[in-house]
């Protein structure tokens, strides 16, 4: 595999988040998958990260990644990613839906050993994301 | 986003035509001909004809009969019920309101206050399916029918990125771009010509952005109000905010057993019943169905989208039956949680209910229908979206039926056509749906083919006499390009797709001045290369250089088009390679005109060898400007002949057009006036049939430096003033000879009738810009110049290349001592060289070297064609 391939199986990734096919994300995450997401200090699983997807997509809908930049070196590859989505299914950390859009930027890691992605580490700027969801507090800068 | 634009009063309804065209346009909508478009314009028969002139290539239309009939669809009595003779009566640039507004006084009075007493900017928020989209469009109604008031109106829906909200705004105002970048300044220049609101509608994924440039325009333009929708506030210090609520319901009392004359009053309930009666005429508030009629009303919260879909339904169930399945599908919802996650649950209810009630085909077709952004024309559905349980002939129907029940909205635009649009809230329902059934990719790959191709085939029209419809068509496209292009950069198997969408879309975003997101995409791409032939990158690259040398970014540019030349190298396509010599000449062309012509000779030769013959004429048109510059004028008049001879073989009417004005320049450089004017004529009438406005600027400029050749200074100086004032409008510059010749000839025609007098004769025809008819005409009747003499046999002949390049140096003030030095002649040869000249001209005595010098800088012959000093920039 080279790294094109590589960048390749990154963003076939992101599409199956979006699409929601479990199947594909079987495929992708290797069954050694170590993924450090937001901090967590012990890494998750391949199931578990597949469940944690589950789990997003049951909240959020309209779910959209866009890879605004990508480089790759050996097994390695790293994005910068921009996501967007509505809070629209069900509550989340807390917080009931109430419709409102969300975005957020990442940058993540993958190792990509055979065309399967073994290792993801992902930083996002969660404290804005949370700050989003609320429609109070979004709402109380602006009252005149 | 939608370039919605509301004139202000006194300019066209109809966007794109003047006043009086739109009055043409609105009597040929009532069959009238030229006759009888006279008498009631009380205008002379030859004025209406050639108004009918003017608007012909607008409409698109060659015949009077089709011109009848796209008039009549432009004044469908559906789309501008204010009738058609009046344009500035009616908000047609306003997205038209659906249905009327109803139980919103209250907040329509408090925001027109707002308005009122300080502008500033106002945001509207609410849950989705509140109705803040329709409450601002009744405001900005409101604002637009006061006179002096301009409202512009931009749909944020398809715009994701932040960076190009003020794309969208710019693109809103139809901002003309000079520098090649929208900028904020820019936008707000051209909010602060009238009290103005500027209505952002669906910001709240965009709410830093939006905030930022909101501020940034109320800051630099006093008489500018901004009016935001959001579903959350907008920040910002200053700003007010209108929480809107859904409306009213009526008290659970009086659902148990509600009298008709109780609730009739409440919003929620007059709402319901407007859109039952829209469903089933028959339908009344009786006391039959009030109470059931109060009960849906407080079961969907009073949120207008929820009970407009319930309403839809009328037409099938009684109102105790609505009632009792809406509470059955609504029953679920707690009823202890914060008000916005209530009301959104609530919505999603009647959503997920609405779409349950809906056959499957017509399931299908909704989920379907959320890869569009921006909305859809019936013909797009067709394409993308048939498949399984939709067949082809079933999308009509199915659109019908989605209509039917409020789940998708229609749009009737002034041009004539439907479009059809689905709520951002219905759309994002309608996206999950999609997922869910697994059969996203596939449609979003669908939809991308599609945009793709209208793209490709937009690329090959728009330099022609459709460009208009073309561009109108790309405009309301805007979010589904992007839809489009994005796929095509998330896809492995989308890359070639979208990177030739993105070439084909490089011209449409040049003319709207859209290089941030033009050269964004390309760049994007380009770091997909791998994923694409090198002939695709080729191209890729060749387009990338067409936006930046547009975009000023010289430099950018012509390492683009050296790189394209590798890649088309090693794939053997020397077709491909000489079109980038083509733009590299053209670049090179003022710094250094002798290796602008050694590329655009080679290209000519490649060219020539691959046998396409529309590049070899484009590049003979470069190698000719090249030579026009050394100045080489017999190779530049062999270039441009052969170069149009090809040109008519082809019958490309725009290069016919541009070529004539180049032999016309060199012919009146010659002295041969009268074929000069030949030219120029059938340039002029050429690009006017063809609808060339950038041919005609040409044509205008060059006749401007014939009006000062044959002596008529008040001409020239209109015939200039106007060419300044359209590059002006255009925000362009005039190619490197033209521009040379016009600046010659304005510093002449200056010098001769002092700066004053210029500057107030180039003000006049500067005013007659869009209808320089006249100044042409003047032109080109001017009798036999009067500035040069005859009776000798040799006054008026041509001049030799030698001695217009003697006669270049004389005129810059050189002596003839310079004069040999520099083209390398004895003093002698020089002077016979003056000689001759003198005799040629008709000048003597001892002004003769003066009178020279007039006549060269007259013709624009002064040697400051060609910068002294100039330093050649590196080859390619």
């Amino acid at each position: 595999m080279n790294t094109e391939q590589n960048k390749a199986v990154v963003r076939r990734f992101f599409t199956a988040f979006e699409e929601q096919d479990y199947g594909a994300l079987q495929d992708i995450l290797s069954p050694e998958l170590r993924a450090y997401v937001h901090g967590d200090a012990e890494p998750a699983g391949r199931d578990e990260l597949i469940e944690v997807i589950r789990g997003w997509n049951t909240a959020f809908s309209n779910t959209r990644f866009t890879v605004e930049d990508q480089v790759a070196e050996g097994d390695l590859v790293a994005c910068r990613v921009t996501m967007t989505a509505v809070h629209s299914g069900g509550e989340f950390q807390g917080i009931a839906p109430a419709g409102l859009p969300v975005s957020s930027q990442s940058l993540t890691l993958e190792r990509v050993v055979d065309g399967r992605i073994t290792e993801r580490r992902v930083v996002t700027n969660w404290a804005e994301v949370l700050q989003q969801l609320t429609p109070a507090a979004a709402g109380t800068s602006a009252a005149r | 986003m939608t370039p919605i634009k509301q004139h202000p009063p006194g300019s066209a309804g109809l966007q794109g035509f003047t006043r009086r065209e739109a009055e043409v346009v609105a009597m040929l909508a009532q069959g009238l001909a030229a006759e009888g478009i006279a008498e009631r314009l009380g205008i002379a028969r030859g004025s209406a004809k050639w108004y009918l002139r003017q608007v012909f290539p607008k409409l698109g239309v060659h015949s009077h009969q089709d011109a009848v009939a796209r008039a009549r669809q432009l004044h469908d009595p559906a789309n501008t019920t204010d009738g058609a003779s009046n344009p500035n009566a009616s908000p047609a640039h306003l997205p038209q309101p659906p249905n009327p507004l109803i139980g919103r006084a209250q907040e329509l009075a408090q925001l027109l206050e707002w308005l009122g007493s300080s502008g500033g900017l106002l945001t509207i928020t609410g849950a989705a399916g509140c109705g803040k989209t329709r409450l601002a469009l009744a405001v900005a109604t409101e604002i637009s029918r006061r006179p002096g008031s301009q409202v512009f109106w931009v749909d944020l829906t398809a715009t994701t990125d932040p960076a190009l909200v003020d794309s969208a705004i710019a693109a809103a105002l139809d901002v003309k771009v000079s520098s090649g970048h929208i900028s904020v300044p820019a936008l707000a220049e051209s909010l602060n010509a009238a009290p103005t609101l500027l209505v952002l509608d669906n910001c709240e994924h965009l709410a830093a952005a939006c905030t930022s440039v909101g501020v940034f325009l109320l800051a630099a333009c006093p008489l500018l109000s901004v009016l935001a929708t959001s579903r959350a506030a907008l920040g910002g210090s200053g700003s007010r905010c209108l929480r809107l609520e859904p409306l009213a319901v009526p008290p659970p009392a009086s659902a148990a057993a509600a009298a008709p004359a109780d609730i009739a009053g409440v919003a929620s309930v007059a709402l319901f019943a407007e859109r039952a009666r829209a469903a089933d005429t028959s339908f009344g508030l009786s006391s039959h169905n009030a109470s059931a009629v109060a009960r849906i009303c407080r079961t969907l919260d009073g949120l207008p989208l929820a009970l407009e879909l319930a309403a839809a339904r009328m037409k099938i169930l009684t109102a105790d039956q609505l009632a009792e399945r809406l509470e059955d599908a609504l029953s679920l919802l707690t009823r202890n949680q914060p008000a916005a996650a209530r009301r959104h649950a609530t919505l999603r209810r009647a959503l997920d209910w609405s779409f349950d009630l809906l056959p499957p085909a017509q399931q299908a077709l909704l989920a379907r229908l959320s890869v569009f952004s921006g909305g859809w024309e019936l013909d797009d559905a067709e394409h993308v979206c048939p498949g399984g349980v939709l067949s082809d002939g079933d999308i009509l129907d199915a659109l019908s039926d989605l209509v039917d029940h409020s789940l998708v909205v229609v749009e009737s635009r002034t041009d004539g056509s439907r479009r059809f649009r689905l709520l951002e809230v219905v759309r994002q329902y309608a996206d999950e749906q999609l997922r869910i059934s697994g059969g996203r990719s596939r449609f979003r790959a669908r939809h991308a083919e599609h945009f793709a191709a209208v793209a490709r085939q937009a690329a090959q029209e728009l330099n022609g006499r459709w460009e208009r419809v073309w561009m109108q068509r790309l405009d309301r496209n805007r979010g589904n390009f992007r839809e489009a292009l994005a796929w095509g950069l998330a896809s492995t198997e989308g890359a070639a797709l979208g990177a030739s969408a993105a070439g084909s879309l490089a011209q449409f975003w040049q003319m709207r001045g859209e290089f941030k997101e033009g050269l964004g995409w390309h760049l994007r791409y380009l770091s997909r290369s791998q994923d694409l032939s090198v002939g695709d990158t080729a191209e890729l690259l060749d387009s990338s250089g067409f936006l930046a040398v547009h975009a000023g970014q010289v430099n950018q540019a012509r390492q683009y088009w050296q790189q394209a030349i590798e890649k088309f190298t090693s794939v053997n396509d020397d077709a491909g390679v000489g079109r980038q010599l083509n733009y590299l000449a053209h670049i090179t062309m003022e710094a250094d005109p002798q290796e602008a012509a050694a590329l655009a000779s080679r290209g000519v030769e490649l060219e020539r060898a691959a046998g396409d013959d529309w590049w070899v004429s484009a590049c003979l048109f470069a190698q000719g400007d090249a030579a026009f510059l050394q100045p080489d004028l017999e190779g530049a008049a062999k270039c441009h002949q052969e170069s149009l001879a090809i040109a008519r073989r082809l019958g490309n009417q725009f290069a016919i057009a541009r070529r004539c004005v180049r032999l016309s320049q060199l012919s009146r450089i010659g002295g041969d006036f009268d074929r000069s004017r030949r030219y120029l004529a059938e340039s002029w009438a050429t690009a006017r049939a063809a609808g060339d406005d950038w041919g005609l600027t040409m044509a205008l400029a060059a006749y401007g430096s014939l009006a000062a050749a044959v002596g008529d200074l008040e001409a020239s100086a209109m015939l200039l003033g106007a060419t300044q004032a359209r590059l002006e409008n255009y925000g362009a510059r005039l190619w490197t000879v033209d521009r040379k010749e016009y600046s010659h000839t304005s510093r002449m025609v200056r010098a001769q009738m002092g700066n004053e007098a210029f500057e107030a004769i180039a003000s006049r025809g500067a005013a007659s810009a869009d209808h320089p008819e006249h100044l042409v005409a003047a032109v080109e009747k001017a009798a036999t110049p009067s500035s040069l003499p005859d009776g000798t046999d040799d006054a008026g002949r041509p001049l030799t290349r030698r001695e217009v390049e003697v006669l270049g140096h004389l005129a810059s003030g050189a002596s003839n001592q310079d004069i040999a030095a520099a083209l390398g002649l004895s003093i002698r040869t020089v002077e016979r060289h003056i000689a001759n000249l003198y005799l040629k001209l008709g000048v003597s005595g001892p002004a003769a070297r003066t009178a020279a010098a007039h006549f060269a800088f007259r013709h624009g012959l002064a040697t400051g064609l060609v910068p002294a000093g100039r330093k050649p920039l590196p080859k390619p």
